[in-house]
């Protein structure tokens, strides 16, 4: 996105990401223990993950699949013969000194990513994938909550699998990492891949920014940033919006341009809304990465990856398509039921499949469902109706055995309490009523209501509405359009 | 001495078996054996009195209830200070780990106790099995229990090489019969030759290596020290094998497949690589001797002598030392005082994390730790990887292919396994490089993943003024082809047997 400032400078932001991906292996990348958020300190450690003397790494084939899956979803190359290095640095929480990564033989590179233009919904943006890479996590330092005070170590983290997704700088804008980002968590929580949990850290981002400015014919560029772990798509729209603002003023201040400053890393502060410093680059370590001896290079076959192909859920885009295509919804209803995961997706598939009624169902759940979803911020796995029993009641609608307002009271009954559908309309006095009733309804009204049929005769249309609405009040099963078809026969014939 | 002095494990293991000696019994004698003999020689650091006592009984109560009993039942075995065993010492002879005690047992002293074996206790050897003379340890050095007094007395003793002085001069002297070394560039066959015992260092992948303190993971391999081929061959069957903890160890279906491509070949059928580069080298008299006498005994028992060329030899060395630097420094990182091992006193209020670890690696790691630990750090540092590391990688390649070519040509490849026999304690003292080169004919087989062996050899006779040191020869063999070693081995066994008996009538 270009800003035109006052002073007709020409302002570009540049923003390249990488994500890291907890995968959702229930294991560790190289030992057995579990990879399970929240448990006690360091009762999901053994020697392997601990980093004890002797010990040595065996790799999960799962975290192979799941890199896989990742790199068939974003068109990316497999890479057979990838490898194993370790990147070294001192730290409480990295108990082996040196994280095992992949340095320069990742396991997938080179794909692409498409995502709706935040500004323009017509318009397609592109971002190129650079790389994704496995590695493992280190543990986590819990400063100043030792009984002294101190800092304590918790390991149950150290070793969980991670993929690491690297973009080129293609971003423009804070709009637009945030859609690229949810884009991106859609695509992977739809192949089942990670949880994406941001809270619980299994989908954390790093963002690099600087600035292009075209001043007067010169176009300059401002020293990269690496803004640090960020946890949730609003720090990172924040962070990069301050960030842009920042190096705008401070370019102002300074002149200063990339290369005449080394690279530097910056947390975020969500409290005052700042990055701060972190530290400069070039006192960063050396990482000294050299191929890990304890693991040999990781050999795709064509056939694992020709199955995980096979094996790969549909992505939302496959999806998007067979809601127009099977369930003919309209372009719209398609993207926000598809928007919202994989398990909208297919609670709608289930019911639109009892009841045979797409655009019935998605009303259902994008109007009634939703908003109470959104409303008590709950998942639709956490809803109290299963997509049977809503394609039971679709269905019921769908052939008029059921009508509309009827249909909403065994939905309110529904939230309340796990009944049948037939339970439900006996609780509610429900009943499908023939024709004969429906005419001695007609016949009954007729007899109680000459003025106003006579106001009819006379042309006053709308004198058949309380008549109806009386005929509802005496037999609460009676459709309304049913009795008014019976009506008009009498009134008319 | 007892009754049980010379014998083999192999003798031992069935005497217990079959109810002759008790395990308890013999056990206690080879306790008071350590006791007594072990304190001028320094070869255990630590003994297993309790353990091995109540494993000890524990077997007498499965033979006598009948049930069936491992291949080392009732054998003690010395292990080197690196090998994990759950809740016993295993301190690397550094003061680093001075008081470490793994949660965790080796997949080696698994299968040992698996097979009915006694780990009698940890032998001394170089700190993080870095070095050639057992000098570098915590517990001082281990003396060659060879000439450890008596006429040929030097004032400090013979060095028994190293890393792995302590199990081979433990084994030589006959305190056990059994020993396990790890090999990284020799580590077991040079101190097997300076103590006059036969050691092996195996096909890398052919013994896990999970449970052994990695010094350089890509070359390190946990072999058997024995006093004759047969028991070495005994222990080298019990810990040999895949391992699932373990990604590089082989699969069983590879070796079958391996072995079987070698084929069997009696010894009249057998081509013996001279290798040329290495009989080239300056070499002590008695070395060379033991050369001579080993062609001419191959010879007459119908095996047929080839010359071949290892071109790159002279590069093993300096390629070894930057790789295996490369590694340990690597390795060793994680050494931190953080979660164990040795912490430095600091005012941690004042301190920062750098003062901690710095200051603890600094007092925890001994010199030749450190010096390794900086060459690697060195040789892999930005800017100097490609000249050092990647080179090293490529010479280690080349390498490999000299010894494709020269299997090409012959069955095993015959060469000195050490230039010279022990020297003293402290003679490289001054000199590391002088120590590195005792290596010189032993790192190949490391950085070629190559089985390799040891081979004492009895010499005819001795010039009146020379010293009676151990000499040994060395085989190598390609992968996988550690049974043509000890065939080699057996055949030179009978051969010394007799020689002795011919010195000795």
């Amino acid at each position: 996105m270009s800003t035109t400032t006052p002073s007709s400078l020409s302002v570009q932001t540049i923003i390249g990401l990488e994500i890291h991906v907890q995968l959702a292996t229930r294991s560790k990348l190289f030992c057995g223990c579990s990879t399970r958020y929240g448990q006690p300190p360091n009762t999901q450690t053994c020697p392997i993950c601990q980093g004890l003397p002797g010990t040595l790494p065996v790799i999960n084939s799962l975290a192979i699949d799941l890199a896989i899956d990742v790199g068939l979803a974003l068109e990316m190359e497999l890479v057979s013969g990838c490898r194993w290095d370790r990147k070294h640095y001192f730290y409480p929480d990295l108990p082996k000194g040196y994280q095992t990564s992949q340095y320069d033989l990742p396991i997938t590179r080179k794909g692409h990513l498409e995502f709706r233009d935040p500004t323009n919904a017509e318009t397609i943006c592109s971002v190129r994938i650079n790389r994704a890479h496995l590695e493992e996590d280190a543990g986590k330092s819990l400063h100043g909550e030792g009984v002294d005070g101190g800092t304590w170590i918790d390991l149950n983290r150290t070793g969980t699998p991670l993929l690491e997704i690297v973009t080129e700088p293609d971003l423009r804008s804070a709009q637009e990492a945030k859609a690229f980002l949810q884009q991106l968590r859609t695509i992977l929580l739809y192949i089942g891949v990670s949880d994406c949990n941001m809270q619980e850290g299994s989908m954390r981002v790093d963002a690099n920014v600087n600035l292009r400015i075209d001043n007067n014919n010169e176009t300059v560029a401002t020293p990269i940033v690496e803004i640090k772990n960020l946890n949730s798509f609003r720090n990172v729209e924040r962070a990069i919006e301050f960030e842009r603002d920042r190096q705008l003023q401070h370019w102002r201040a300074t002149g200063e341009r990339m290369g005449q400053r080394p690279k530097q890393t910056r947390g975020w502060d969500a409290d005052r809304e700042i990055t701060t410093v972190q530290r400069e680059k070039e006192e960063a370590a050396d990482y000294r990465y050299f191929p890990c001896p304890d693991l040999p290079p990781v050999v795709l076959s064509v056939e694992q990856i020709a199955e995980r192909r096979r094996k790969l859920p549909r992505l939302p885009q496959q999806w998007k398509s067979d809601l127009i295509s099977v369930w003919k919804l309209s372009d719209y209803d398609a993207s926000v039921i598809v928007e919202q995961g994989r398990d909208m997706a297919e609670y709608f598939e289930i019911v639109a499949r009892i009841s045979q009624d797409g655009k019935r169902s998605a009303n259902w759940i994008t109007q009634e469902i939703m908003r109470l979803l959104n409303e008590q911020q709950r998942a639709i796995t956490q809803f109290p109706i299963s997509a049977q029993q809503m394609g039971e009641l679709v269905a019921a609608v769908a052939v008029n055995e059921i009508d509309h307002a009827r249909a909403r009271e065994i939905f309110a009954l529904w939230l309340e309490q796990p009944l049948s559908l037939g339970e439900a309309k006996q609780r509610l006095g429900i009943a499908s009523i023939s024709s004969d009733e429906v005419d001695q309804l007609v016949a009954d009204i007729v007899a109680q209501h000459a003025a106003a049929i006579d106001d009819y005769r006379q042309g006053k249309k709308q004198a058949l509405g309380p008549l109806i609405a009386q005929a509802k009040k005496l037999n609460p099963n009676v459709s309304p359009a049913k009795f008014r078809e019976a009506l008009l026969r009498v009134v008319e014939g | 001495m007892t009754q049980q002095e010379n014998l083999t494990a192999l003798e031992l293991s069935r005497r217990t078996r079959s109810g002759d000696l008790s395990v308890v019994e013999t056990t206690r004698r080879y306790l008071a054996e350590v006791a007594q003999r072990n304190p001028p020689l320094n070869a255990f650091v630590e003994v297993w009195s309790d353990a091995a006592l109540t494993r000890a009984a524990e077997l007498d109560h499965k033979r006598a209830a009948g049930e069936s009993t491992g291949p080392l039942f009732g054998v003690p075995i010395g292990l080197k200070s690196n090998l994990c065993v759950t809740g016993q010492l295993c301190s690397c002879a550094s003061k680093m780990l001075s008081n470490y005690r793994p949660t965790y047992s080796a997949t080696v002293c698994q299968r040992l106790l698996d097979a009915d074996a006694i780990l009698l206790g940890c032998t001394n050897m170089d700190e993080y099995a870095m070095g050639s003379g057992t000098e570098y340890s915590i517990y001082g050095p281990t003396r060659n229990p060879h000439f450890a007094s008596g006429p040929n007395e030097v004032p400090e003793g013979y060095s028994p090489g190293g890393s792995s002085g302590g199990s081979a001069a433990a084994v030589a002297s006959g305190i056990v019969p059994l020993a396990l070394g790890s090999d990284t560039g020799g580590s077991i066959r040079q101190p097997a030759a300076f103590c006059g015992v036969y050691g092996l260092k195996p096909t890398y992948g052919r013994v896990s290596r999970f449970g052994l303190v990695a010094y350089a993971s890509s070359l390190d391999q946990i072999g058997p020290i024995a006093t004759t081929p047969e028991d070495l061959e005994l222990l080298f069957q019990v810990i040999q094998g895949s391992d699932r903890l373990d990604a590089t160890s082989l699969s069983r279906e590879k070796v079958q497949q391996v072995e079987a491509t070698l084929g069997h070949k009696s010894l009249k059928q057998l081509r013996v690589g001279i290798i040329r580069e290495h009989f080239e080298q300056d070499l002590a008299p008695t070395v060379r001797r033991a050369l001579e006498e080993t062609k001419e005994y191959l010879k007459s028992v119908g095996a047929t002598l080839v010359e071949v060329s290892l071109p790159k030899q002279a590069q093993a060395i300096a390629t070894y030392y930057l790789i295996a630097s490369c590694e340990a420094a690597s390795n060793l990182s994680r050494y931190d005082g953080m979660h164990f091992g040795h912490r430095a006193q600091v005012p941690e209020k004042s301190a920062t994390l750098e003062q901690v670890i710095s200051a603890s690696r600094g007092e925890g790691f001994g010199a030749e730790v450190k010096r390794r630990i900086m060459l690697g750090t060195y040789a892999l540092s930005h800017g100097y990887a490609e000249q050092y590391y990647q080179q090293a990688t490529r010479m280690r390649q080349a390498i490999r292919q000299d010894f494709a070519a020269a299997f090409a040509e012959a069955d095993v490849l015959l060469g000195p396994t050490t230039p010279a026999p022990a020297f003293p304690i402290g003679a490289h003292r001054q000199d590391p490089i002088a120590m590195y080169l005792t290596d010189q004919f032993t790192v190949s087989a490391n950085l070629a993943g190559l089985p390799a062996i040891s081979v004492p050899i009895e010499l005819a006779n001795f010039q009146p003024d020379e010293s009676r040191l151990p000499v040994a020869v060395q085989f190598h063999a390609p992968p996988c082809g550690e049974s043509r070693l000890f065939s080699v081995a057996n055949a030179l066994h009978e051969r010394n047997q007799s020689a002795k008996s011919g010195a000795e009538a």
